[in-house]
Formats: C-alpha cells, structure tokens, sequence
C-alpha cells in the first residue's frame, strides 16, 4: 500500500479523538499525572475528561490509581505498555501517510 | 491529499501538546539561584567574621540563612503539588539527589560551624574527625556530585561541565589555609551555581512565552 493510497479509516479508534489523542499525549509527556494536570493541559470539562480517561482505560491504554492528598481524593493516571504501543503505532501510521 | 493534511495537522498537534506539557514540568532553576544566593551571604559573613576576629553573629546568620532557603524549598514543594505538577521518573530522580545533597551539606554545614565556634573559643572540639576549614572543600565535592549526575540525567553536557569546575575548586580550596577560601567559595558559587541557575532561568521563562 502506498502513502497516496492509504486508508484513514485504518487508524486507532481509541486514539483517534482529539480529546483522547490529547490525553495520551499529555501521559506520553509525564509518565503519571493527576485529574487536574490533565483538565488543565486537555481543556476540557470535568465530566467530557472523565467520559474520555474511562474509554481510554476501558481499551487498557491507561490505569488509573486512587490515592489521597491532605486527605482529599486524588486519581493519578498512566499509560500502560499497550497505551504506548499503540501511540507509537499511531505516530508511525502518520508519518508513514506523510511519506516520512 | 487531504489525508496528508489531516495527517500532518494531527502530528502537529501531538507536537503541541508533548511541548506545552514539557514546559509546565520544566523546572525554572529558580532554587539553585535562590539557594546559592544564600550560600554567599552566609560565606561572606564568614569571611568578614574571620578578617574581624568577631564570630559571635556568623552562627546565627547561618540559621536564618538555612532556615530561609528550606522553607522556600517547602513552599516549593507545596506550590508543585497544589498545582498538580507531575514529575517524570528523571525528574523524581533529581529532586530526590538534591534534597539528599542538601541535607547532607547543612549537616556539613552545622557540624564545621559547631566545630570553628569551639575552635576560635579555644575550646576542646567535640570531634576530631572533622576540620571546620573543609566546609567549603566537602560542600563543592558533594555539589560536584549533584551537578554531575543532573546533567547526565538531562543529557545536558554544560550542567556535567559543572560538575568539575566544583570538584576541581573543591580541591583548590583544600589546599588553602586561610579565610581566603570563602570568598574563593563564594566565587565558585557564583561562576557554578548562581549564574548557570539565572541562565536556565532566562531560558525558562522564554519557553514559557513561546519565544
């Protein structure tokens, strides 16, 4: 198959999203990061964050582990092997349509 | 055609948004400027206690200076987690080497003070294992340490450059036998600590806005 040829549709769903592919990224950048860091870095709503961190974690790209700080809840997120996996093979596919 | 588009918008956001991250976990360097700063006040004071034969304040000095420079260093530390900043596993690294830098230098620190207090009074030192006067040397060799592993840990050969000028100073400084090695230390602090902090700082602060 060649770049010129190549089918969109062929993509990640999981990853394909804005939202999502921005969460990943934000995850590839820091290892962990906690619900706040990532509304902050994602833009977006409590509730659109959180539809979108469970998808992810429902695919086993990302787990999620409660924790408490000074006594208030706190949920980190991270990447597993096959969140990273399938991110790099996100990247490759595009690069790969851009002929790189 | 239009898949290369949408392609090359969807790796350039990715590029954003790793980048943006990267600059909110970056560390200012703000704490190397701010610690040395410290660090040179109280050297001076102890260098002008040593020309005046005065050393009745240079104890007390050093308490307010390391008392100011850990609890900026707390505030710091409270100010990173109350904003939810991450820290990579490199960056959990480093933090970890300074803190344990810095604790064992104010140890050095207070034990060499303790010790020069009793040495000017002429007064039995509680120790003979350590001299006051390798204050200075031992401070360099373990800031020496920290410096170089931070840079191997950032793969940034400027910070390990670092890392010999104070092992190298370190040695110098052994090797004097007046006060002369604390304005020599707090030159080393400056030329190693201070003006390479203001730098990563400068260079923060423009990533910050973009430039």
């Amino acid at each position: 198959m060649t770049s010129s040829e190549f089918d969109y549709t062929l993509l990640d769903d999981i990853i394909h999203s804005r939202i999502r592919l921005a969460i990943i990224s934000v995850l590839i950048s820091v290892e962990e990061a906690d619900f706040n860091f990532l509304k902050q870095n994602v833009n977006a709503t409590d509730g659109n964050l959180s539809i979108h961190l469970k998808k992810i974690e429902e695919a086993g790209y990302l787990t999620a582990e409660k924790t408490f700080i000074d006594r208030k809840p706190n949920t980190k997120y991270r990447l597993t092997e096959a969140g990273r996996e399938a991110f790099e093979k996100y990247v490759e596919r595009l690069e790969k349509m851009l002929g790189r | 055609m239009e898949n290369k588009a949408k392609a090359e918008l969807e790796l350039e956001f990715i590029s954003s948004i790793i980048r943006d991250t990267r600059k909110k976990i970056d560390d200012s360097g703000l704490s190397g400027a701010v610690w040395g700063s410290l660090v040179v006040i109280g050297v001076m004071v102890n260098y002008i206690s040593g020309l005046t034969h005065n050393w009745s304040y240079a104890l007390y000095v050093w308490g307010v200076l390391l008392a100011a420079g850990w609890i900026y260093s707390f505030l710091k530390f409270r100010n990173t987690r109350k904003n939810s900043i991450p820290e990579t596993f490199g960056l959990k690294i480093q933090n970890a080497l300074w803190r344990a830098s810095g604790i064992a230098m104010t140890l050095i620190g207070i034990v060499c003070s303790v010790q020069f207090k009793r040495e000017v009074s002429d007064m039995v030192p509680y120790s003979y294992i350590i001299n006051s006067m390798a204050i200075a040397p031992l401070i360099s060799f373990i800031l020496g340490t920290a410096y170089y592993v931070t840079g191997y840990i950032n793969d940034c050969k400027y910070t390990t450059r670092l890392a010999y000028g104070w092992w190298t100073g370190g040695v110098i400084i052994f090797y004097m036998k007046s006060y002369n090695t604390f304005p020599v230390f707090a030159l080393m602090t400056i030329l190693f600590q201070i003006v390479p902090a203001l730098r990563y700082y400068k260079r923060s602060k423009m990533n910050s806005a973009g430039k």
